[in-house]
């Protein structure tokens, strides 16, 4: 699978979290791969492992509070897991960059604006071996960027004397700032309000197909994903349960969990709301033996409660994971 | 007609001080809730909407007691509220509310029965021990939760869970009026959907008003038979579900309803195109003069920016307040 257009290819990542009694079984088996310049959406409910997945390839995790079992995560070919951390590092600074979901909490509230902007320009290969002032022009430049009217106020600003709104287009001028090849963006927009959502997300778009780069995006809204995606993974208890090309998964939904999803939406045009799914996500320290959507399933089966459905390519490159399909 | 409207909200004002002078050296004030009135008939589900600071909250806590109005009337069944210091025992059971997160609206202490029972004994609805449990039992049926549930903590059970045992205690003293602030906003979609079809199914069964505040317009959509849409304390428009689809008049709804995620080619088709929403939403402390909304409006006239419009209806149920459409009723 692994070709010269393939960015990132997660194979069967597992990641369990130490606990007080053993681990708990977040992540099983992950199967995902990102081409350059694609646009690939993550949906799932809370909890489902959605932010553990792309915390695992930046390696931000404490290290104290983890394990990966088996599995690996390339990018561009090499395996990040196995990485020094040095090359880690170069990683984090100079090829992907992440946005995260609270604005408020990813700002440090004792430095200002422009001297947070300064430090990633610093430490990067752009910024290296420039005067103080070019580097200022390019934290100026983007903001501009983002559409925040007059740059040089915004400059010497703290974060609480800007909105939400602000302060995640400031997240996202930080992370488009230096040349990367791609972005990840863990619900950029939930923390927002609707007509500030739309914004982000426009600008956030925008700038990402500008630049040609690769964007994770992480959401829990199926609109959200159909309007900024080109291709989506269904995540449901810590594995990839559909995927597709956006387009595919709106008009041929096959997982019972994505049509589930699905049918719980509320839909602008009106005629009331399904039933939703019955049940919670699982235990993760006693996971189901088999499938493990399992016991939340309408077609459950024996076959289901013992073994876990592999992902299958069902055509076209729509893969499901699910014994009925 | 007249005893059929069960709330009536009537220019309620709801300033609260800041602790900062203006310019001349006035004191100023945080206008959360300016010039809001309102009637709700019974048995309807009046949905507000409005961005975070536009003020949908303030005014669920103005009417369930929580606030003291600045000025304006709140009248439940023709009784004025606020016209004694304290609001009697009927009137308080007569309206509950069930809050957005359901985790720091519960004792943790408790045992969901002991917080089920709070409501039972302040109204004095049990006569004795064992009614009072076989009720407990009635509310957990009511909601969908087995009845083992009675024994458990609130942190012992998932978010949808402790959700619907705080819609049980809202109902427990059996209220005519439920305000229900944001009930879904913290919850996964396939959560929500169950809890959105018990509420409505309990609306039926008993014949329930309720004041439903959400952001959320698409699911505004799907069970008010009203909507309106508040913006920096006042309201913008106010009309039937259904029409406010088809039909939206104010900008600042066409922004909204364009500014929605959906799922389906179809529901594209309803959303305005050619809105596209700009800037944010202005410090309720410093509104803006003129229409509040003139900063992020695409239409802006002269007037827009001295005048503030005010309330007119375009026919029975659709009111609008902008001056765009008082311009096209005028040219009719």
């Amino acid at each position: 699978m692994t070709d010269g257009n393939t960015i990132l290819e997660i194979k069967n990542l597992k990641l369990w979290y130490k606990v007080y009694k053993g681990y708990t079984k977040v992540l099983d088996g992950v199967n995902m791969s990102v081409k350059k310049g694609e646009k690939v959406g993550i949906v799932g409910e809370a909890g489902c492992g959605k932010t553990t997945t792309v915390k695992s390839i930046l390696q931000i995790i404490p290290e104290e509070q983890y394990l990966i079992p088996e599995g690996e995560i390339f990018y561009k070919g090499k395996d990040i897991l196995k990485m020094s951390p040095k090359e880690i590092n170069q990683v984090r600074s100079g090829e992907i960059s992440m946005i995260y979901q609270e604005p408020a909490n990813a700002l440090n509230p004792v430095f200002t604006i422009g001297q947070q902007m300064m430090d990633v320009v610093r430490y990067s290969e752009q910024g290296k071996g420039k005067t103080k002032a070019e580097q200022k022009e390019m934290v100026l430049q983007a903001i501009r960027d983002v559409f925040i009217p007059d740059p040089e106020r915004i400059f010497d600003y703290y974060p609480n004397q800007l909105s939400g709104g602000m302060k995640q287009r400031i997240c996202i001028a930080m992370a488009i700032m230096t040349q990367r090849d791609m972005m990840i963006a863990d619900e950029p927009g939930t923390a927002l309000d609707v007509t500030i959502q739309d914004q982000v997300h426009k600008t956030l778009n925008r700038l990402v197909e500008e630049r040609n780069m690769a964007l994770i995006m992480i959401t829990h809204s199926l609109g959200v994903a159909r309007e900024l995606t080109d291709s989506i993974n269904v995540m449901y208890a810590g594995t990839v349960v559909e995927s597709a090309q956006t387009a595919e998964v709106f008009r041929n939904t096959l997982h019972p969990y994505t049509v589930g999803l699905m049918e719980a939406v509320p839909r602008l045009g009106g005629g009331g709301i399904q039933a939703g799914i019955y049940g919670a996500i699982p235990d993760y320290q006693y996971p189901p033996k088999g499938c493990r959507f399992a016991p939340r399933c309408s077609r459950c089966t024996k076959e289901c409660l013992n073994c876990k459905p592999e992902l299958r390519d069902v055509g076209g490159g729509h893969k499901v994971a699910c014994f009925h399909v | 007609m007249a005893d059929d409207i069960i709330l009536k909200i009537e220019n309620l004002k709801q300033y609260f001080p800041v602790n900062k002078k203006g310019p001349d050296g006035k004191p100023l004030f945080v206008k959360a809730v300016d010039d809001v009135s309102l009637e709700v008939k019974r048995g309807e589900v009046i949905g507000l909407v409005g961005e975070s600071g536009s003020g949908k909250s303030t005014i669920a806590y103005s009417v369930i007691g929580m606030y003291r109005p600045t000025s304006g009337k709140i009248l439940f069944e023709g009784q004025d509220l606020n016209a004694e210091k304290k609001r009697t025992l009927q009137m308080k059971k007569d309206m509950q509310i069930v809050f957005q997160d359901p985790g720091s609206s519960m004792n943790p202490h408790q045992t969901i029965r002991e917080i089920l029972e709070l409501p039972l004994k302040v109204h004095k609805m049990c006569k004795t021990k064992e009614e009072m449990k076989q009720k407990v039992k009635e509310l957990l049926e009511m909601v969908e939760l087995p009845e083992n549930y009675m024994y458990k903590t609130p942190g012992a059970i998932g978010g949808g869970e402790r959700q619907m045992v705080a819609i049980a205690r809202a109902l427990a003293c059996e209220p005519k009026f439920l305000i229900l602030d944001e009930p879904t906003s913290a919850l996964d979609v396939s959560i929500q959907a169950k809890i959105i079809n018990m509420l409505l199914r309990i609306q039926k069964e008993r014949n329930l008003t309720y004041l439903f505040i959400t952001h959320d317009l698409s699911l505004m959509r799907n069970i008010a038979t009203r909507v309106a849409i508040l913006y920096l304390g006042k309201i913008d428009e106010i009309a039937p579900a259904e029409e406010f689809f088809y039909r939206p008049e104010h900008p600042y709804t066409q922004m909204l309803i364009s500014s929605i995620p959906v799922v389906s080619e179809e529901e594209e088709a309803l959303k305005p195109s050619k809105i596209e929403s700009k800037g944010e939403i202005p410090s309720p402390v410093n509104i803006p003069p003129g229409c509040s909304f003139h900063l992020r409006c695409p239409y802006i006239m002269d007037i827009c920016r001295k005048e503030d419009p005010i309330m007119q209806p375009l026919d029975d149920h659709h009111s609008v307040r902008c001056h765009l459409c008082e311009k096209k009723n005028s040219n009719e």
